[in-house]
């Protein structure tokens, strides 16, 4: 393995990190889905095809993990993540002031989505891919990113936008730690 | 309830619409109370008010273990060995864009509002979305073919400076003065291998003729500074790459 794929993968960090913040909505859990996509990705390097963008591929990667990790905590059953919780919207966490909008807010109301549309939120409104490499990076046509993401962003206005009252908290799946 | 006409509102949002639909949408816009509700939404979700958030997220520096991981795995001769790649990392950290969260007022009316989700989609947005917005089919066909210092009557595009960066892409500077709004962006877009171009950095539009234009092109040109590999192409050979279709330097 080149050293220029391993230093082109490290400039990629940065942003994959924020990526992996967006789904799991937590620095440690994003480190280790981050640490996890790299080593996979270093382990299937030869399916990554030079000249396509290696940053897509590597989202691909990540959001395939995180996906299987979701899936699998719903079949084990949902653990408590303390961190989380206490960022729920709601009373407390319902910080937006004005129009802006604040990570913890946005986090909170994104943890409230279905993994498929935080995952198209991440990729679209967070780092900026358009609809097609949206549409690449899952595996899903076009079509489905901008339904998907058409009912993401109606939730979460409803979620962060609309005078509520205080929601009841909802248990997030997390890292079991195990 | 997502229909194929809140689906185009949301692209208008994020700069992915035909702009050959904009007018029937915008139409639609102005008689549907409820499908504006929609577009409203779909705004106050803009891309800029969802991302502002999470900007500085990507600027924080990426833990030594974490790229100790991609320097190292598989690597017989283990941790330890200096990490040169960090480099990339710091290069990266200044060249990641910038998001505003764009000041708009929902509770203006209907009609107000259609207008301003039109405009500011299209004209006035000086956030990621605007960015986005600017990479029109025309502006496409602009970049791919427009030798510098070029005047495109339609689109008011003009490349300014063209180069190949440090990521290994064609790149160009240019200015796009939109007709009829007095507004001038100045930008930078590079062509991926498959051929499209993404603007990387753009400044905020600047009323034509008025001094705050200077500071806005300031900042273009120190990221252009930091981003180029090397020299500029001179005319002659920006139109030999126009020419054989932006091949990629080996």
């Amino acid at each position: 393995m080149t050293d220029e794929i391993r230093a082109r993968m490290v400039a990629v960090l940065p942003r994959l990190r924020r990526f992996a913040y967006a789904l799991t909505g937590s620095t440690e859990l994003g480190d280790d889905l981050v640490q996890e996509t790299c080593l996979r990705a270093l382990s299937r390097v030869e399916r990554w095809q030079p000249g396509s963008r290696l940053d897509s591929w590597m989202y691909r990667i990540a959001q395939n993990i995180w996906l299987d990790r979701m899936r699998a905590n719903k079949v084990r059953g949902e653990v408590v993540d303390v961190e989380a919780v206490a960022a729920l919207p709601g009373s407390d966490g319902r910080d937006v002031t004005d129009s802006q909008l604040t990570l913890k807010a946005v986090d909170a109301a994104l943890d409230q989505l279905p993994a498929e549309q935080r995952a198209v939120i991440a990729l679209v409104c967070i780092e900026g891919v358009s609809y097609k490499e949206a549409a690449e990076i899952t595996g899903v046509p076009m079509g489905t990113i901008m339904s998907r993401l058409a009912r993401a962003r109606q939730a979460l206005h409803a979620i962060l936008d609309q005078p509520a009252p205080a929601r009841t908290p909802r248990v997030v799946a997390s890292k079991t730690g195990s | 309830m997502t229909t194929d006409t809140s689906i185009k509102a949301m692209s208008l949002i994020d700069g992915h619409l035909d702009p050959a639909e904009l007018p029937n949408l915008v139409q639609e816009l102005a008689r549907d109370t409820r499908l504006l509700a929609e577009a409203q939404n779909f705004l106050a979700m803009s891309r800029a008010r969802v991302a502002e958030p999470y900007r500085g997220r990507a600027s924080e520096p990426v833990p030594a273990w974490l790229v100790d991981t991609v320097v190292h795995a598989g690597d017989a001769a283990g941790p330890g060995q200096p990490i040169k790649p960090l480099a990339y990392v710091r290069e990266l950290l200044g060249r990641l864009g910038e998001y505003r969260a764009p000041a708009w007022s929902l509770a203006a009316g209907p009609a107000v509002a259609a207008a301003i989700v039109a405009l500011g989609a299209w004209l006035l947005l000086p956030t990621a979305s605007q960015s986005e917005a600017m990479m029109t089919a025309q502006l496409q066909s602009a970049l791919e073919k427009t030798p510098s210092g070029k005047d495109v009557p339609m689109l008011a595009f003009i490349p300014t400076l063209t180069y190949w960066s440090k990521d290994h892409m064609w790149c160009r500077q240019f200015e796009v003065r939109y007709g009829g709004t007095r507004q001038a962006v100045a930008a930078v877009a590079c062509r991926s291998n498959g051929g499209s171009w993404r603007v990387v950095r753009s400044a905020s539009p600047t009323p034509m003729g008025t001094v705050p234009a200077a500071s806005s092109r300031e900042r273009i040109d120190r990221f252009v500074t930091e981003d180029i590999a090397g020299a500029p192409l001179e005319r002659a050979q920006v139109d030999a790459k126009i020419e054989q279709g932006w091949l990629p330097l080996e």
